[in-house]
């Protein structure tokens, strides 16, 4: 680190202080003259190659560099994908990319890191005019390519190294986002190589293991909210608070979890908003108090034109872009996030589409209709309604649920990392509706999001106007079991009817209290993982609510609440 | 030991929807018909820790053999030789 930044053009060519270490990789540091003399015999190799368009994924972010540098260097187009689903992969070798990098996983690539192909003659900057595309989810659902220039990540490099260049001196970067992102790609990549930092080739999922890798020396910390929340008592806090900083981006981080740094490393997290088409907009470190304000990088204006936000920003490529963020924009120019205006949403960081989510369901010929929805809670997952075809319900009875959704999840898996399959499943003849005629979030929300400790499961359900039958299993951690009875573990009777209640006012919208209960019958015990059918009529101008809990053993109980 | 493991992957991941019946102890476990990911493995490592006292260290092991399937997680956590810690 010498106080001057080298061009993003110069980065394979320009002459670098001697045995600084440019990167750690598989357990070696890699100095310029090795990473240029790689550089050079991927330009050799690929300038023999008709080939014009490249899409590169790798594992670990040297090799990255690596190969992104002799793409550019080799004049080839740069396309860099998200994933590396086949999927993705089929869907961009339609769009002429030629594969390179960590795509087969039953064979490892050759990065040829160690080639001594240092009497090449050295070639010609790059122009910083040079371009590579990612990509973004869209909100019509499709990933959508972004075509990025080395200037702009060199304009934002130069906002980034006048806030924190100071503060980061040589420490080195270490990450648990990945490269493949635009964060990860400039935090971890383009920046450290401009600013001549070193940077760890690979992710550390586990902060233990990032900890294990720093030891001693000066580091940094490029994550993300989905590892930062994750940190706990028993993380390595003595290391997290010896960083010179901690990075996150890819969603606002909850103030709690920015107390928790704070609390036990001194650390105030630095938190960057962004998009892969403005690149960064702003930051906010959370220090004493709730939701604080953003604050735009410098030489950022905003605007708004039909309730919708505009950036304007030398960092994109044109200018008025429209954000797909609502903000609530305050006198002194800082302003709050207030959720997103598209259907497009953040889990666990990942970008993810709904309306993409959906239609993909619906391609697998089992669904007619789909409905999904982010479940924001420790662990972010995705609940998906659906509703089957003639198809679908065949295999449900056939093979049953568990098998269904698993055959169901493998079909996303070609298009979707892991991390956004669907977890909460509900089947359904219909999507409920409120009053509104929208789809009632509220209810499937309750229903997908279910306590197990207190709550069946809801594995599905059939409903008329006035009567639903929802299909349930008793999950085997429910609270009551513990001491009811020791050894012989069956659902006390009262909890049957808190059940029929709570459903009852959830789907009938019932908000006069029971005051009585007639013809109550327990005819055969429920026990642990029993499959059950649960039957609520409600008429609603007598104030009673009949319920029925049957198996295919038969009829377990049944019985009326009565308002009045 | 492998219906052990199946049962803790269920708890620690909350996946309702599998039985230990429905995971083959040989079944892929990220690329395969579960399909987990990066974030179950750090919690299911921090659950493994928790329950057998076993470290998986990244640096030095290769993760992907170890976490490949419930038989091979199995093995790993046996060769260790410890008991499982409550």
């Amino acid at each position: 680190m010498s106080g001057e930044l080298i061009p993003l053009s110069h980065c394979a060519t320009a002459k670098r202080q001697d045995n600084l270490p440019l990167a750690f990789h598989a357990g070696h540091y890699y100095c310029a003259d090795r990473f240029y003399a790689a550089v050079r015999h991927w330009v050799n190799l690929l300038q023999s190659q008709p080939f014009e368009r490249y899409t590169l994924y790798t594992d670990d972010a040297y090799p990255f560099a690596v190969m992104l540098f002799a793409l550019f260097h080799a004049g080839k187009e740069v396309w860099i994908p998200g994933n590396n689903r086949p999927g993705t992969a089929q869907q961009l070798q339609q769009q002429k990319c030629r594969l390179i990098g960590d795509w087969d996983k039953t064979q490892a690539f050759d990065y040829c890191l160690d080639s001594a192909d240092y009497f090449n003659p050295a070639f010609l900057p790059l122009n910083s005019d040079t371009k590579l595309v990612i990509f973004t989810s869209g909100s019509t659902g499709q990933p959508k390519p972004i075509e990025k220039r080395l200037i702009q990540f060199q304009r934002e490099i130069a906002l980034l190294e006048k806030l924190w260049g100071k503060q980061l001196a040589a420490a080195a970067a270490l990450s648990t986002v990945s490269h493949q992102h635009i964060y990860g790609l400039l935090f971890r990549v383009l920046w450290p190589l401009s600013a001549e930092r070193c940077f760890h080739s690979r992710s550390y999922i586990d902060p233990e293991l990032l900890a294990d890798a720093i030891q001693d020396t000066p580091a940094y910390w490029i994550a993300s909210p989905a590892h930062l929340k994750r940190l706990d008592r028993n993380s390595p806090w003595q290391t997290i608070s010896a960083l010179n900083a901690i990075f996150s981006s890819g969603g606002p981080l909850q103030y709690s979890t920015a107390q928790q740094i704070l609390a036990n490393s001194g650390q105030s997290v630095i938190e960057v908003f962004g998009s892969s088409e403005s690149g960064g907009i702003a930051w906010r470190q959370q220090n004493r108090k709730p939701d604080t304000a953003w604050t735009l990088f410098e030489g950022m204006t905003l605007s708004c034109k039909d309730d919708r936000w505009h950036l304007h920003s030398p960092l994109a490529g044109k200018s008025g872009l429209p954000l797909d963020d609502q903000l609530d924009l305050q006198h002194d120019g800082r302003f709050f996030l207030q959720g997103r205006v598209d259907r497009i949403v953040k889990l666990e960081g990942k970008r993810v589409s709904l309306t993409e989510l959906e239609q993909r369901l619906m391609d697998t010929q089992l669904i007619a209709e789909a409905f999904t929805v982010m479940i924001a809670k420790n662990r972010d997952e995705i609940g998906a309604v659906c509703v089957l075809n003639q198809k679908g319900l065949a295999q449900l009875k056939a093979s049953g649920r568990n098998q269904l959704i698993k055959e169901i999840r493998i079909a996303l898996y070609k298009w979707f990392e892991a991390v956004v399959l669907p977890r909460k499943w509900l089947f359904v003849d219909r999507l409920p509706l409120n009053a509104q005629g929208k789809i009632d979030q509220h209810i499937l929300m309750q229903l997908l999001d279910g306590n197990y400790r207190k709550f069946p499961q809801v594995l599905g359900f059939e409903m008329t106007c006035d009567s639903i039958e929802l299909m349930v299993k008793v999950p085997h951690k429910l609270i009551y079991f513990a001491d009811h009875f020791s050894g012989y573990p069956i659902l006390p009777g009262v909890v049957q009817i808190a059940w029929a209640d709570y459903f009852g006012r959830l789907f009938f919208a019932i908000d006069e209290p029971f005051l009585n209960m007639e013809v109550i019958k327990f005819v055969k015990v429920i026990q642990p993982e029993d499959e059950l059918k649960l039957t609520l009529d409600w008429k609603k101008d007598i104030g009673k609510l009949y319920f029925n809990f049957s198996s295919e053993a038969g009829m377990h109980s049944s019985g009326l609440l009565l308002s009045r | 030991m492998e219906n052990e493991l199946k049962q803790l992957i269920i708890d620690t991941l909350d996946l309702e929807d599998l039985s230990i019946a429905d995971i083959d102890s040989h079944e892929a476990l990220f690329d395969g018909g579960l399909a987990l990911d990066s974030i179950d493995a750090l919690e299911l490592g921090l659950a493994i820790r928790k329950k057998y006292n076993v470290k998986i260290n990244a640096e030095k092991e290769d993760v992907g053999k170890i976490f490949a399937s419930v038989s091979s997680l199995a093995a790993y956590i046996s060769a260790q030789n410890v008991a499982p810690h409550y």
